[in-house]
């Protein structure tokens, strides 16, 4: 759930400032032919939008809420955030045919419930049970689906045409959306409030950073968005053996090493 | 009788597990030289930029030659610029030195100014994985990020150049997702050269980015 607002958080930051934007092919590896962009134009104007959203109001209010609340209470807010996102992980567990993991999403929810006392203490982490999220985005890429189309939602921020779609199935797995009980309509706002302020206030680093080092920053969320998702649908868990070979180049400032002497004597008549 | 003797089985099945235990060889380190040019030489990376005893002119000095030391620096600035772009570079050995010089600066900036973050803290490796062992090793390290409690994985690729190793990738471990630092570089900047690989205006770029990022520091660090 954390790093799902990080990114979007990420495309809450910064302007789309100019510079050009081809794209890449997505799935493929970095090292492969670009990524296709088709709604660039668009993506960018969303993008400006959302930038804007983030300098007037979220990054603000963020950096407001971090001055006047101590950290224990920002890590028990995000705690219980997370908590509440565990049926939408354990749903997905299951579809992905994860079972351990599931245990493990189930196991968390159940002690963070009630020992962690509505999930404000991560009590499951230290019993060994380290957090981990799942969204149905990432459920169909492991079902083999593509990620189509990068798309920029207007306040949601990055995502895709796959993740996009996964994103409205999983409101369908979340008990709280339709839970009826009294003051349901004020916990689902308070909830939603919350997570939006929490999550841009966990990046108000990462933002800085992009803002400070990226050339564009709308190429570099896009590149840091898509190169994340793809690691989330294998949970982390890609082979070293794939990564990118690093061809031995000679410094340019060095001079060219000399040449190999000839191994066999120059012939005499 | 019978509980005497369970006990006796117990007791001798407890100590064979025991000793088996203490006989096995501990959990071989994937490679310990890795794994110590890593330590040694990311602390003082750190240790140089918390050093407040020297001016800031001679810290960035120090901290561009420890960085030349740890990294790879022109198998980087090659990969980071794609298939088109590098091959523009082997075509063009002046525009080669030209990007090289560039782009030192541009990862001396970044670093100086993102490295910020952990000043004064240590690096701990936790443990190593071998892509081709005794040449291309992946070094798993944590490290608290200042004002934080919780320490954040960072990973560094390490492979032998003659005999030395060098960094030619980080990635950071979000959850469980991880992002290759030099990878993301390269989508960025493929992204900006475009189809005509116009390393050129890539160039200009990152010149003016370092430009700003220079200024930022020497605000940030008291320098005019």
């Amino acid at each position: 759930m954390r790093k799902h607002w990080l990114i979007a958080a990420l495309a809450l930051s910064a302007g789309g400032l100019g510079a050009t934007g081809a794209a890449h092919a997505q799935e493929a590896p970095p090292q492969e032919a670009p990524r296709a962009d088709p709604f660039e134009s668009f993506n960018r104007a969303m993008f400006s939008f959302n930038a804007t959203v983030d300098y007037y109001a979220l990054e603000p209010v963020a950096k407001g809420y971090r001055a006047v609340t101590p950290r224990f209470f920002r890590t028990g807010v995000s705690n219980a955030l997370s908590n509440l996102a565990a049926p939408v992980t354990f749903a997905n567990d299951v579809l992905q045919a994860e079972p351990t993991r599931a245990g493990t999403t189930l196991a968390r929810f159940g002690i963070n419930s009630t020992v962690g006392v509505v999930g404000l203490f991560d009590v499951a982490k230290g019993m060994g049970l380290d957090k981990h999220t799942e969204d149905f985005g990432q459920t169909l890429g492991r079902w083999g689906v593509g990620p189509g189309p990068y798309l920029v939602l207007p306040l949601f921020g990055p995502s895709t045409v796959r993740d996009g779609t996964g994103r409205i199935v999983d409101i369908a797995f979340d008990p709280l959306n339709y839970a009826e009980f009294e003051g349901d309509d004020a916990v689902r706002v308070t909830r939603t409030v919350l997570g939006v302020v929490s999550a841009r206030e966990g990046a108000i680093e990462a933002i800085d950073s992009l803002k400070a080092t990226a050339l564009d920053p709308y190429v570099s969320t896009r590149s840091t968005y898509l190169l994340l998702r793809e690691s989330a649908v294998q949970n982390g868990q890609t082979s070293v053996q794939d990564l990118p070979d690093f061809e031995e180049i000679p410094s340019a400032s060095e001079p060219a090493p000399a040449p190999a002497p000839a191994t066999t004597p120059p012939q005499g008549n | 009788m019978n509980a005497a003797r369970l006990s006796r089985r117990a007791f001798a099945a407890t100590a064979l597990v025991s000793i088996a235990a203490a006989l096995a060889p501990a959990p071989a380190l994937a490679d310990a030289s890795a794994e110590q040019f890593v330590a040694q030489r990311g602390n003082a990376a750190l240790a140089t930029l918390a050093d407040r005893g020297v001016t800031a002119n001679a810290r960035q000095a120090q901290f561009r030659a420890l960085m030349l030391q740890l990294a790879d620096v022109p198998s980087i600035s090659a990969y980071v610029l794609g298939r088109n772009g590098s091959a523009r570079l082997r075509a063009d050995p002046a525009l080669n030195a030209e990007w090289q010089a560039a782009f030192i600066d541009y990862c001396v900036a970044v670093y100086e100014d993102q490295l910020e973050q952990f000043r004064g803290n240590e690096m701990k490796v936790t443990r190593s994985t071998d892509k081709i062992p005794g040449r291309d090793v992946i070094v798993e390290t944590q490290i608290v990020p200042r004002g934080r409690t919780s320490p954040m994985t960072v990973e560094w690729r390490v492979v032998k150049r003659g005999a030395d190793w060098k960094v030619v990738d980080a990635s950071l471990v979000i959850d469980d997702s991880r992002i290759w630092l030099a990878q993301r570089q390269r989508a960025d900047f493929e992204a900006t050269l475009g189809t005509r690989a116009d390393v050129p205006a890539l160039l200009r770029l990152i010149r003016q980015q370092t430009a700003t990022m220079r200024s930022r520091i020497a605000a940030r660090t008291g320098r005019g």
